[in-house]
């Protein structure tokens, strides 16, 4: 290297570190090597598979996405109803169709494990996985709308991690089983057809899967997720090992005595409309309400740790309370926020 | 110092630098990649004390053919001493009750103070426990620097109450909705309704509502959400109506109670008086059919964007100046503009029940119910 080239080379690191987007972009240039995903993607994409099986029908289309997690051709995709079929049709990157049988579900976090017949094909190491925080930057790999056939490579959309919240979703009326915590990206991803693809970094490296059609519990908009990985990893582990279906993760223990406010002297107003607000109507005089210093008019904001936003979600929330515990409740009483801890009496004892 | 030493030190600190700028270390072309991420990431991190979480309780689950949903939203903070700025769509559903969480955790009970209907805006006021540290005051982006092509961050607190929810894009122009917003590509949703478009250093640009360049209302541009076409109120504008809003005022979008002469090109014919609504200011001020619009504030409007530009920014209270021509005569009156709901507005029997155009969601929702549709052709 001559002292000309060394001296552009320093001239370059200098400008990387004052204003890094700008002069890595110049020298980039000046080494004829564009930033871009192009690598990445090419990485990817012969991991990926389009999967066909049954629907068809209005509203139900009978494809979704998948990828390659092991070299034996082990795919891992959604659980759905086009996996309603004896043999699903796995189309690889090159174009080559096979027949797959389907090894082993996860009905929990509804994935589904495929195998096709072939050797030494490319494939995610699952083990390799990244986990993404907010604001990474990602690409999104599946076959939505069903674009892609034969060899058309699936489709690649970019983002970046929006957030990594609980899953409060619903399809349809119905609350989803998973509620782990899931990559939400600004990528938008969920359409028909984009289950089961993948979701990695912007270097490639696999982060998620591509999750179903489903809406966002909170605020009703459609939610754009991958499940992470790491959440995947053992129940993937164990329908390849062909062991018996593990039982669900969260049982609830029931509750045998369960705390119902009306017991503990508070009257709440009457329950007229879709959302009632909790309001206290009337405390009676001898009772662990008045003992707490319950009032008539107190707004009923948390049961324990949760909001709760009417009648309904009281009731169901003190459900939730073995008696013979305390029940803390945050209340609104004008301007004022006063937390409360209402005693509540064993089974068996009477309330006076 | 020698000469050899003079070279070591820069260039010591310059591996230093690079090696704590580059994490992420790759041989891939992707460095320019990983350099943005660091950056919005940072940005995102630098507003995010000021980015509060709101939750509501009580209030209506539909409103103007919209399920709302009972989840979380977003605020911004505008004063240290408990102000917080938000979208009018997130309490659309009237709630009972407001609480706000502060970044830290604690909630308080929070009132709502004013509302800029024109924007979309509602001021929130928490009351400060004694004791608790003043609010995060964000940065605001210099005046003029929301330019298009610029990087824009949405950020939410809606979908995680420990850490803010962010969106990527960029200003995709300015002075949109009749002057009124930025727009922007990156994803606003219910999720960020109420929280900033903030720039790559983290400083906030605007805030980000739904806005209908057809509609009004409170849900209005709703069905617009992660489309791509997304809009913030700047917030030089915001920092405008605060001290009017503090006090408790309304601000109503303004009405001259006309409807204008139609033509499909907006850009094609000169502002002409079509109708003049009974009760109206415009009634009141003595402009007739077939009345031609000049100028508005003695700036001249040559069509009917134009002349929207002028008028759909202004507040009912506000008084324009407008240049008539009517025939071969030119005369000037003073308006003083009103509330739409002061104003019996005439149904049009020509009128058609045209569903509006423009890009659509993935999924939109159902249309709006035809009582929260401020007609376009309205003025």
């Amino acid at each position: 290297m001559n002292l000309s080239s060394r001296f552009f080379t320093l001239v370059c690191l200098l400008f990387a570190v004052l204003s890094p987007p700008e002069a890595v972009m110049r020298s980039a240039m000046a080494m004829g090597k564009l930033p871009s995903f192009a690598s990445s993607i090419d990485r990817v994409q012969p991991k990926l598979v389009k999967i066909y099986g049954a629907g068809g029908f209005r509203g139900l289309e009978a494809y979704q996405s998948g990828f390659l997690i092991s070299s034996e051709g082990h795919v891992l995709t959604v659980w759905s109803y086009v996996l309603d079929t004896d043999a699903p049709t796995v189309t690889l990157n090159d174009g080559r169709r096979f027949d797959a049988e389907i090894l082993g579900v996860d009905p929990w976090l509804e994935i589904a494990i495929l195998k096709i017949d072939e050797e030494n094909l490319p494939f995610f190491q699952l083990s390799q996985s990244l986990e993404a925080d907010v604001g990474t930057r990602v690409l999104a790999f599946s076959n939505l709308f069903s674009v892609a056939t034969g060899d058309e490579p699936t489709s690649v959309q970019r983002g970046v991690v929006s957030a990594v919240p609980y899953l409060k979703a619903r399809k349809g009326v119905f609350q989803t089983q998973f509620n782990g915590r899931v990559y939400v990206t600004d990528a938008l991803t969920n359409n028909p057809g984009a289950a089961g693809g993948a979701l990695t970094t912007i270097d490639g490296t696999l982060l998620g899967m591509l999750g179903k059609e489903l809406r966002n519990r909170q605020d009703n908009t459609w939610l754009n997720y991958a499940l992470p990985i790491a959440a995947l990893r053992d129940a993937t582990a164990a329908i390849i090992a062909g062991e018996p279906q593990r039982p669900r993760e969260e049982v609830a223990i029931p509750v045998r005595h369960p705390v119902d406010l009306t017991g503990l002297g508070v009257v709440l107003v009457p329950d007229v409309i879709d959302s009632t607000p909790p309001y206290i109507d009337s405390v009676r005089d001898i009772s662990s309400a008045a003992e707490a210093g319950l009032r008539k008019d107190d707004l009923i904001l948390f049961v324990g740790d949760t909001l709760v936003q009417s009648i309904k979600d009281v009731k169901s929330r003190c459900e939730k309370f073995e008696r013979g515990q305390l029940l803390p409740l945050l209340i609104r009483r004008g301007e004022e926020l006063v937390t409360i801890e209402l005693r509540t009496l064993p089974p068996g004892e009477a309330i006076r | 110092m020698n000469k050899k030493q003079f070279f070591a030190a820069p260039l010591f600190a310059l591996a230093v630098a690079t090696g704590l700028s580059s994490p992420l270390p790759r041989a891939s072309g992707n460095d320019l990649a990983h350099l943005e991420q660091q950056a919005m990431q940072a940005a995102a991190a630098q507003v995010a004390d000021s980015v509060v979480r709101i939750q509501c309780v009580g209030g209506s689950d539909r409103v103007g053919g919209v399920s709302l949903g009972k989840g979380p939203c977003t605020g911004l903070v505008v004063s240290p001493e408990g102000l917080i700025v938000s979208s009018r769509y997130n309490f659309a559903r009237r709630p009972t009750s407001i609480l706000v969480q502060l970044p830290g955790g604690l909630n308080l009970p929070a009132r709502l103070l004013g509302a800029d209907e024109s924007r979309g805006l509602v001021l929130l006021k928490v009351d400060l426990p004694q004791g608790t540290p003043p609010l995060m005051m964000p940065e605001w982006a210099e005046a003029g620097s929301a330019v298009p092509g610029a990087w824009a961050l949405a950020i939410g607190r809606t979908l995680d109450a420990e850490q803010v929810n962010l969106s990527v894009g960029i200003v995709s122009a300015v002075d949109r909705i009749w002057d009124k917003a930025i727009q922007t590509d990156a994803k606003i949703s219910p999720n960020n309704y109420g929280g900033p478009l903030v720039d790559i250093h983290g400083r906030v640009m605007g805030l980000l509502v739904p806005l209908s360049p057809e509609r009004d209302g409170n849900v209005a541009g709703a069905e617009w959400y992660d489309s791509g076409i997304g809009f913030a109120i700047p917030h030089t504008y915001l920092q405008q109506v605060l001290p009017r809003l503090k006090t408790g005022e309304i601000l109503r979008p303004g009405f001259l109670g006309i409807s204008l002469k139609k033509d499909s090109n907006l850009f094609g014919i000169p502002p002409q008086v079509q109708a003049v609504h009974p009760d109206s200011p415009a009634a009141a001020s003595g402009l007739r059919v077939g009345d031609t619009i000049v100028a508005v504030n003695r700036q001249p409007v040559a069509n009917i964007v134009e002349f929207k530009y002028q008028i759909k920014p202004l507040f009912a209270g506000n008084t324009v100046r407008l240049l008539l021509l009517r025939g071969e005569q030119q005369f000037v009156k003073e308006v003083g503009l009103a509330a739409a709901s002061k104003i019996r507005w005439i149904k049009d029997p020509k009128e058609s029940r045209q569903k509006p155009s423009g890009p659509q969601p993935p999924k939109p929702p159902k249309p709006h119910s035809p009582q929260d549709r401020d007609r376009l052709d309205r003025i």
